[in-house]
């Protein structure tokens, strides 16, 4: 993958190697690294994920719990906090909620989703920023970045090949219903039921 | 030095972790990548003044290495006291009496010829090396025809650096070696634009 979508670290004036998703699916498979480090590979780099706090995974569950039952379509599944393969191969991000096509046999990561949703509790920037671009050229058309400090749920939609997404609007208004654009049958969850008491 | 994506912390690679993938095929061994603050980064195309330099400078060294009693390690890594980094220094000058069962983490002179990682030659290097308490760091430059001599280490970095110009001679403080005059080292040697 080339484009706006890479990312370029550099050590003085050279480069910086990136680590491939298939190399360090090898390491954890392997015992060179842990499989529950928190961590997950993006443009390259091990990223430290933030951590779990209370809003981040009742935000997380809620969600779940608000789309799952919605998935009566065979074809898709709820799937949370697991890999995601973009075509970028030096990232393999981990959406926290993501509505992902049924991948049964041979087992692989899901190549292709109908939503992705991350909970920003103070990694904003990485969530608005960094992975939409990756997900953007998966062809995902829309992801939710839900920010709970600031109380509102970024919307981004029309992903391009290059370059992340053509729209982004917020929802701010607690009243307001969070409306999946292509997943249909989840009931009615207003952005006010999403954030209560957190 | 730390990475960052977004406002997320990089998980530094660590040199066991390398080690380790080269080991087991993760990684190629003819790989030319090393490691420096937990990133693997790559190592930049040999220009000839590079290795016409690292030539002579192997060969002045390596006639005296057994009157000496030291060894010259080519591009081999250099264990240093942050687990993250394993630079792979162009010469180090090591003990000749040592444990071959593993890398060396000490040594008499690091060299490193800076053709077009000058920054990194000088400013990401130099404190990995000071650290592992290296007394002699020598950072040729040879297009400007010059050196900077890195000395005094402190767990920081080197305390002294200087410049030697190219028309005079040099010897290393620590390794029992005939003067290296520099005009013979960098006759010949143009930049690649010149």
């Amino acid at each position: 993958m080339t484009g706006t979508t890479a990312m370029r670290f550099t050590v003085g004036e050279r480069r910086v190697r990136p680590l491939t998703a298939a190399e360090m699916l090898r390491m954890v498979e392997l015992g060179v690294m842990d499989a529950h480090e928190p961590v997950e590979l993006l443009h390259g780099m091990l990223v430290r994920r933030g951590p779990k706090t209370p809003a981040h995974e009742t935000a997380k569950t809620r969600l779940m719990r608000w789309l799952a039952p919605g998935i009566r379509d065979e074809r898709f599944d709820v799937r949370v906090g697991s890999p995601f393969a973009v075509p970028d191969p030096t990232s393999l991000p981990e959406p926290d909620v993501a509505v992902v096509e049924r991948v049964e046999e041979p087992p692989a990561f899901p190549t292709a989703a109908l939503l992705v949703v991350e909970i920003a509790d103070g990694t904003v920037r990485t969530d608005l920023e960094v992975k939409p671009p990756l997900y953007a050229a998966a062809g995902v058309p829309e992801v939710w970045v839900v920010d709970v400090g600031r109380r509102c749920v970024h919307v981004l939609d029309g992903p391009a090949a290059e370059g992340g997404y053509a729209r982004h609007r917020v929802i701010e208004d607690m009243a307001e219903r969070l409306v999946p654009g292509h997943v249909d049958g989840v009931e009615p969850l207003t952005l006010g039921g999403l954030l209560a008491g957190l | 030095m730390a990475f960052t994506v977004g406002e997320r912390e990089v998980r530094p690679l660590t040199a066991d972790e390398v080690l380790r993938m080269v080991e087991l095929g993760i990684l190629d061994d003819d790989e030319p990548v090393e490691l420096l603050h937990g990133a693997l980064v790559r190592v930049n195309a040999k220009s000839p003044a590079h290795e016409e330099t690292k030539l002579f400078l192997t060969q002045w060294l390596a006639e005296n290495a057994r009157r000496g009693g030291y060894a010259v390690r080519v591009e081999a890594p250099l264990l240093v006291p942050d687990r993250t980094s394993l630079p792979e220094p162009d010469l180090a000058v090591v003990q000749a009496e040592r444990d071959r069962s593993r890398h060396p983490d000490a040594a008499l002179l690091v060299i490193e010829v800076a053709v077009s990682s000058w920054r990194t030659d000088t400013r990401v290097k130099p404190a990995l090396y000071a650290a592992a308490g290296v007394p002699e760091l020598w950072v040729f430059e040879p297009h400007g025809k010059r050196l900077h001599v890195f000395d005094e280490p402190t767990p920081a970095g080197y305390d002294r650096i200087r410049i030697v110009e190219g028309h005079e001679s040099v010897t290393p403080q620590h390794v029992d070696v005939p003067p290296l005059s520099l005009p013979e080292l960098f006759r010949g040697l143009q930049p690649p634009d010149a």
